[in-house]
């Protein structure tokens, strides 16, 4: 299973090892570039500007209709002086990240395994399973979430009929509000359902027949081939349901009406960051914003990374 | 081959006569944009297709729901693209007529078929930015028939708040628990306005400092403390549901019989109830003034960047003067300004639009004078109150510190903006 | 014989998907009650089946849904085909190739995930202006023939590193140069990661709602969600019955073309060891 080093000039004799190491060398190169020249292209006409340009604007005061003007640190200044909007924005972000997150991953894997065993209309359930996931940011689905959860919404008769409690006002109430948002993120599980599904299909069946055929049962099955085997979907999964946790928008935006309410406990960072820009005319600010949200999510996405070596087994690893 | 004979040249000649026809007159392009419904656009493009082909232009006619309106608005302006036309509201005008996004329109538009108030009401520093397209007033939307079981048959022009808070009272022991006599309106802040004006206070004084004091919004946020314990308005977390949208506004929920709103929503509110409503003045402080103004509900601008600023401001004028514009307009966005537009639509209309006219001509004979326009920051102020009322409704400050929690906010907010 | 287990399984699962479902069920009713009732009724079974709204809501804009499912389609087709092949190339190169700087830029490519959508869109709707691309489809599908969405490298990268490296050297050591790598070995095998992308693309595409606001102005090129959006006016008077008819028409092409493409990644590898 291991892998060798790659297919060198070793055959060569001493001599022409050097010249021939260089060129052989400059020749990977330009492959390598020539392979990543449609990404290089469209990083730097299409993003490396933006980008740019929106680190420029978190150092101004810019209301969108007159020209920036430069004020240095201001605006980071306030953000971590007085701004309590914006440690607010961050709790509620990392409190929703911190439950969605494992949650949503936890039942889409779970899912998966189900599906993955090919279970008889596994396809349709499957289908069906994605559906929420395509309903996305739909206006109508923000009114329903808005029905079912309040004080007398369906949630709450169903409770009062088959157990008798009394639920809270879910999404009008600030201690619980965001609750109901998580669940809409797990609600949409599909995407990382499909992903693992897919990841699944990627481990070979022999090593399960192997592994029965030694007495292995279902869970040192799932221990020792299928998680070891799918670390690096896992890996991608935490990765990017991270990010997207943090850059979470639209489901706060449809359901509190944009004003992260009530009393700002769905005031997700993104949307603290759109009011600042195009309700209250701050771009500059909101720029601001967004560059502490980019190194934040870095700070985050770097120690995934760095932790993966300990616990993601790649098929083209020399380990 | 031969020569072509005349008759060919003069055939190729006709020909090629449109050609040179639309080369010697240029069309003008206009874009015209506008947030709206279906209704709306359907009648706003219809104005748009008659008038471009009676006037020789191209006008490009762009809307959206009212949230992404601003968003692209302000990328457009922001990208130096601006429309030509670009509907606007009462705040955002002044956002963007100060900071030079709006061209001033007083020589373009005399519109000497407003009445002053009118014209005034469009002007940001003496100078006329907005043409107002329809003006609608503060109402109080009621359902007639709950009103009539305890034994109200219409809403007193001079209502007290504690005579309302009294009828309110007499609902809510209807079906308590799950039906109030009012909607929770510490957190509106229109109404907040309203309030303060009937007490002979403001929101805003003249050069932008609040016009009240912590002790004020004590006493609003008392008020409904009050009225909330005595169960007369809904608790807070069936209140704070509301972030302003007709659809979740008490009313239309069938939680509420009354609503605190703008006279030419009445119509959409209708729509999505089954029970009869109609529209009252909003109740004043005893002794007060009415509080209420007639304002402009929606207006249109013209972008300062507009490369055809005298089509632009005559397509402006079709819309608010003109019988057909008018006519194909309606009462959709607001009561029209000039009188002979109103008297135009009266006869056509159906009763609601009836009641919308009777109304704002009632409100404006009770009316005070428009107050000072909103400063920088007035929108933030208003998710202000929303935050700060709830956070008082749920009990998570007291009344006196929810009160001077706002003062203190509202002026860090102007300060800064 | 049927065991206990297997129905447990299916009760379960057939219970949880009427609980996730409920949602687009109760859109789908909305969309046959009238519009009075559509705020206080919370059932899911109409009591008529009324299809004004469905007939009313496809003419109700300026133009007919046709076009603004037409627009969709297209925009959504052209995205998937530059999505997957830009963006195998690009993970190509940093999954297998060795250069240069390799790492230096797949940290920028991580990075260029993380930067919220709102901030860079001023400054590249001047770019675009600059450009002359507003009001076209263009800057919603030429960049991503430059892979411009770092997901989905990143996303073929995890799965190429999962195939092992043996491939390539009894590749290499039959004198394959890397494009014919790349081209018969690589994308056969990804057959799974590539229908994830093609589904997610065409998802993403179809309900992305910022770009086609912020680029598309006149109403003849919108696409669905913009249109959708039209329906609504948080003050004024909206289309509840026809917004809801037409959400749910607009969830089924994205439907249908997950259930083709979900076969795919199902089928997915004819390769010894790896097949199911």
């Amino acid at each position: 299973m291991n892998v060798s080093a790659p297919m060198g000039p070793a055959v060569l004799g001493d001599a022409h090892i050097g010249s021939h190491a260089k060129r052989a060398a400059l020749r990977r190169d330009l492959v390598g570039y020539a392979f990543l020249a449609p990404w290089l292209v469209g990083f730097f006409v299409f993003s490396l500007g933006p980008v740019l340009a929106s680190l420029y604007l978190s150092f101004t005061k810019f209301d969108l209709l007159t020209p920036p003007q430069w004020i240095g640190l201001d605006n980071y200044a306030r953000m971590f002086g007085s701004d309590a909007r914006f440690w607010q924005a961050l709790k509620v972000t990392f409190v929703y990240m911190i439950l969605e997150v494992p949650l949503k991953l936890c039942f889409a894997l779970l899912v998966a395994l189900a599906l993955d065993k090919g279970i008889r209309g596994g396809s349709l359930y499957r289908a069906l399973f994605y559906v929420p996931s395509l309903l996305g940011g739909s206006v109508a689905i923000a009114v329903l979430w808005r029905q079912l959860f309040e004080g007398n919404g369906l949630v709450n008769q169903v409770l009062l009929w088959a157990f008798g409690i009394r639920g809270p006002a879910w999404i009008s109430n600030p201690d619980t509000s965001l609750y109901t948002l998580v669940l809409l993120a797990i609600w949409q599980f599909g995407s990382p359902m499909i992903i693992f599904l897919a990841g699944l299909r990627q481990v070979p069946q022999d090593l399960y027949e192997a592994a029965s055929m030694d007495g292995a049962g279902a869970w040192r099955r799932f221990r020792k081939i299928t998680l070891p085997m799918l670390a690096p979907v896992v890996f991608f999964n935490l990765v990017l349901q991270v990010i997207e946790g943090f850059k979470a928008f639209t489901p706060a935006f449809v359901v509190s009406g944009g004003t992260g309410g009530p009393v700002d406990s769905t005031l997700f960072y993104t949307l603290y960051l759109y009011q600042e820009a195009f309700a209250y005319f701050r771009m500059g600010y909101a720029s601001a914003l967004a560059w502490v949200l980019l190194i934040v999510i870095g700070i985050f996405t770097a120690i995934s990374f760095l932790t993966s070596k300990y616990w993601v087994y790649y098929e083209d690893d020399p380990r | 081959m031969t020569a072509p004979t005349r008759r060919q040249f003069i055939a190729a000649a006709a020909l090629a006569m449109p050609w040179f026809h639309v080369q010697a007159q240029p069309v003008t392009r206009l874009r015209c944009f506008w947030w709206g419904n279906p209704d709306r656009d359907k009648r706003t493009r219809t104005l748009l297709n008659t008038y471009g082909k009676d006037n020789n232009l191209k006008i490009s006619a762009e809307s959206l729901g009212w949230g992404e309106y601003w968003t692209k608005l302000g990328t457009q302006v922001a990208g130096g693209n601006a429309p030509d036309l670009l509907q606007m509201d009462y705040r955002y005008m002044f956002e963007y007529a100060r900071r030079d996004a709006l061209l001033a329109l007083d020589q373009l538009l005399p519109l000497p078929e407003f009445s002053s108030h009118d014209r005034d009401s469009g002007k940001v520093d003496g100078k006329l930015y907005g043409v107002s397209l329809g003006s609608n007033a503060k109402a109080m939307v009621y359902d007639v028939g709950v009103l009539q079981k305890v034994g109200v048959k219409s809403i007193a022009s001079e209502l007290t708040w504690d005579e309302f808070s009294r009828i309110a009272g007499e609902i809510s022991k209807l079906n308590p628990g799950k039906y109030w006599g009012s909607s929770d309106s510490s957190r509106l802040e229109q109404v907040f306005e309203q309030w303060l004006i009937s007490r002979g206070k403001s929101l805003y004084t003249v050069d932008g400092k609040p016009g009240f004091v912590a002790d004020d919004v004590a006493i609003w946020f008392d008020m409904w403390d009050k009225l909330r314990q005595a169960e007369v308005i809904p608790p807070a977390h069936v209140a704070a549901t509301n972030t302003g949208r007709i659809e979740e506004n008490e009313i239309t929920r069938g939680l509420a019989a009354t609503s605190f709103i703008n006279s030419n929503q009445v119509v959409a509110f209708q729509a999505l109830n089954r029970n009869k409503l109609a529209i009252g003045m909003y109740p004043r402080v005893k002794g007060g003034s009415s509080g209420q103004y007639i304002k402009p509900a929606m207006m249109m601008s013209v972008s300062a960047k507009s490369k055809a600023p005298e089509e632009a401001a005559r397509l402006v004028n079709y819309m608010v003067t003109n019988p057909d514009g008018v006519r194909l307009l309606g009462l959709e966005r607001g009561v029209p300004c000039s009188a002979a537009a109103r008297a135009l639509l009266l006869p056509e209309l159906d009763e609601l639009g009836k009641q919308q006219i009777e109304f704002v001509v009632m409100v404006s004979k009770a009316a005070v004078q428009l107050p000072p326009p909103p400063p920088r920051g007035a929108g933030e102020i208003e998710n202000l109150l929303r935050r700060v009322a709830d956070s008082v409704a749920f009990g998570k400050v007291s009344v006196k510190d929810g009160a001077s929690q706002f003062h203190s906010e509202t002026i860090n907010i102007l300060r800064r903006a | 014989m049927i065991r206990a287990k297997t129905l447990l399984t299916h009760a379960a699962l057939i219970g949880a998907t009427f609980v996730m479902l409920y949602p687009l069920l109760w859109m789908a009713a909305s969309s046959f009650k009238p519009e009075s009732i559509i705020f206080t009724d919370l059932s899911i079974w109409p009591k008529r089946f009324d299809l004004s709204n469905y007939l009313s809501g496809w003419h109700a804009l300026q133009e007919s849904f046709t076009v603004f499912f037409l627009n969709s389609t297209l925009i959504a087709v052209l995205v998937v085909i530059g999505n997957c092949l830009a963006c195998s190339i690009t993970a190509f190169a940093f999954a297998r190739l060795q250069f240069r700087g390799r790492r230096v830029w797949f940290i920028v490519m991580l990075g260029t995930l993380m930067l919220p959508y709102h901030v860079t869109l001023i400054p590249q709707y001047v770019l675009f202006q600059q450009l002359g691309w507003i009001d076209t489809f263009l800057p919603l599908v030429v960049p991503k023939f430059l892979a411009a969405d770092a997901f989905f490298i990143f996303l073929m990268v995890q799965f190429f590193r999962a195939i092992p490296r043996e491939l390539d050297e009894a590749a290499v050591l039959d004198g394959c140069n890397p494009w014919r790598i790349y081209w018969k070995i690589m994308l056969p095998l990804s057959l799974p990661v590539l229908a994830t992308t093609a589904i997610f693309s065409f998802l993403w595409t179809w309900n992305d709602f910022l770009g086609p606001l912020v680029y598309l102005n006149d109403a003849s090129l919108y696409t669905v969600p913009l249109a959708l959006r039209a329906f609504v006016d948080a003050a004024g008077q909206s289309a509840w019955g026809q917004l809801f008819a037409m959400s749910t028409l607009a969830v089924l092409p994205i439907f249908l073309f997950f259930l083709f493409f979900q076969r795919l990644i199902i089928e997915g590898v004819a390769f010894s060891g790896m097949k199911r």
